[in-house]
């Protein structure tokens, strides 16, 4: 057991219970995203869209996106309770409390993961339901890895950021940055199948291409061979992405 | 065995040599004060010693561990009050004490009677479920050293414990850090208010520019200045002629200051109108004269040239 882990995971949610508008809107956020893009970028789209050469409900194609925008909004808010921790001293107490740092990451992970689990619950118990009438998940297996696999992936990118930029500026400019390309240079609202050659680069260099591509595979696709491949890539993704949070973590200079 | 050992510990950021090969011991159950103007290198000497930021060389020993090698074993013989007001800003009063208790995993029962306690001695009970935020600073600094106390580590360290405090907070947490000495433990402050170190610590180190210039115990200290009195005088002239003529005077130990004289003599009585007519034979013109006490002030002075607090 990492020292210090059931104490800091309790602090974090009640710290979270004790703001709940903070934790509720990134979660609100999402199916709102569902049904707005859903239904208003759908419809000028069409109903449909062209997946693995077949056609598939835009609703449906998109729902995997809207869920991995939901995870990586999560992280990104846990990345900012780091930061506040950092500032307002909490960091350096807790660091001189029997606590290690590790634990401390995987506090802000396990964070992202329970609200990003409840997230994904919500989009596909109660968004898509309402939207289409009916419960759509062929493999929930691989929504949960991918949910589980991005959530580590993100919130590990962020903790090298929110632990070392003091200003907070500086900082909102920087995750602004990271964020929109994240998001757009994916497969996250179209196939890359007919994007230009160097944008499917780029989306291949990026994990929220697999962190979609597998949650997509769970809602209306199957696992294969090239799902596995996007699996072993975001597994690899999250390992050095997560090893290379706990190295900046451990250090930082508080 | 020392409860804190220092070897060699420095601590250097880029070109900025903050802690600079310090080396001293604390006994166990002893009360060591870190006394040094702002930027001396007390807090960067505390973070080394709790662990939070590693040396660049030496080390030290913090209950039997190496601060180096067993960062983890350190950390759970120690308690920190940090000179900033670390709190969950918009969590209330007792759920900041109570996460506290939990990470020393201190039982429920235990947790509750030692928060309810605390509460009630820095007379935080009517707060209790007001959050940080909206606490005054004073108040905000209360929570933060009642945080302290809900556990009895085998070390303490406090860094600038009172600052902000009012009076009546100030003197409560005195009584906490004498009480806690007494009970065994062994605490380590620093601070730059010179009554407080003199007040409550066993021996105090001072500290400039990452040094320890002296150690010893306070009443060694003020008695290593020369003289038992200190006959200060304002005077009208030139204060740099005055002062080499005076400290030619056989009676006279040290002479410092800037604006005003600060003459060290070993009785007071027996050289104060001597001294007096001395110094307008000399082309001065006194202004008004006390005698004192040296407080560790005046030994800040003789050892750097310079007040604590410039």
């Amino acid at each position: 057991m990492i020292k210090g882990l059931s104490s800091l995971y309790y602090r974090e949610l009640r710290l979270m219970s004790r703001n709940l508008w903070a934790t509720f809107i990134p979660l609100i956020t999402s199916l709102l995203y569902l049904f707005l893009f859903g239904l208003g970028i759908g419809g000028m789209m069409g109903e449909e869209i062209s997946f693995n050469g077949e056609n598939v409900d835009y609703i449906l194609f998109l729902a995997p996106g809207v869920i991995a925008m939901g995870i990586i909004s999560i992280a990104q808010n846990a990345g900012w309770t780091l930061w506040n921790d950092r500032d307002r001293g909490m960091l350096e107490e807790l660091l001189s409390c029997p606590v290690s740092r590790s634990a401390y990451i995987m506090v802000k992970i396990l964070s992202t993961l329970t609200f990003s689990f409840v997230q994904v619950f919500l989009v596909l118990v109660i968004g898509l339901p309402i939207l289409k009438g009916q419960f759509f998940v062929t493999n929930i297996y691989l929504i949960l890895l991918s949910t589980l696999l991005g959530g580590v992936c993100f919130c590990s990118l962020f903790i090298p950021f929110m632990s070392r930029i003091r200003s907070s500026n500086l900082l909102v400019a920087i995750v602004t940055l990271i964020f929109l390309p994240i998001m757009l240079c994916s497969s996250m609202f179209y196939p890359l199948e007919s994007a230009p050659y160097l944008f499917k680069i780029v989306a291949y260099l990026n994990p929220m291409t697999y962190t979609v591509d597998i949650l997509r595979a769970g809602l209306i696709g199957s696992l294969n061979q090239e799902i596995l491949l996007e699996i072993l890539v975001l597994f690899i993704f999250t390992i050095a992405l997560f090893a290379a949070s706990v190295i900046s973590l451990r250090k930082v200079r508080i | 065995m020392p409860a804190i050992e220092c070897i060699n510990l420095t601590k250097r950021f880029s070109d900025l040599i903050a802690v600079d090969h310090v080396n001293f011991e604390v006994e166990e159950g002893e009360i060591f004060g870190l006394l040094g103007p702002n930027g001396a290198g007390k807090t960067t000497t505390v973070r080394m010693l709790t662990t939070v930021i590693s040396p660049t060389e030496g080390t030290a020993i913090v209950g039997g561990f190496d601060i180096r090698k067993r960062p983890d074993k350190v950390r759970e013989k120690i308690g920190v009050v940090l000179q900033k007001v670390a709190l969950d800003w918009w969590s209330p009063v007792y759920d900041n004490l109570d996460t506290y208790g939990r990470i020393y995993n201190i039982p429920k029962k235990e947790r509750k009677r030692k928060i309810e306690w605390l509460l009630k001695e820095f007379g935080l009970e009517e707060k209790r479920n007001e959050t940080i935020e909206l606490l005054s600073g004073g108040l905000q600094r209360r929570v933060q050293v009642a945080k302290a106390f809900i556990r009895h580590p085998a070390i303490l360290f406090l860094d600038e414990p009172t600052l902000g405090l009012d009076p009546q907070s100030r003197r409560k947490t005195w009584d906490f850090i004498l009480d806690s000495s007494k009970a065994g433990q062994t605490i380590v402050l620093s601070t730059n208010y010179m009554d407080e170190a003199e007040y409550l610590c066993d021996r105090i180190g001072i500290i400039d520019h990452g040094k320890i210039i002296a150690l010893d115990t306070p009443e060694s200290l003020k008695s290593g200045i020369g003289g038992d009195d200190i006959i200060e005088m304002n005077v009208d002239g030139n204060l740099d002629s005055l002062k080499f003529e005076i400290s030619k005077l056989d009676y006279v130990n040290g002479v410092s200051g800037t604006s005003n004289l600060s003459v060290q003599v070993n009785n007071a009585d027996e050289t104060l109108i001597e001294l007096s007519q001395y110094v307008v034979k000399m082309g001065g013109r006194i202004r008004n004269v006390s005698v004192r006490k040296p407080t560790l002030e005046d030994v800040f002075i003789k050892l750097t040239g310079r007040v604590i607090r410039e």
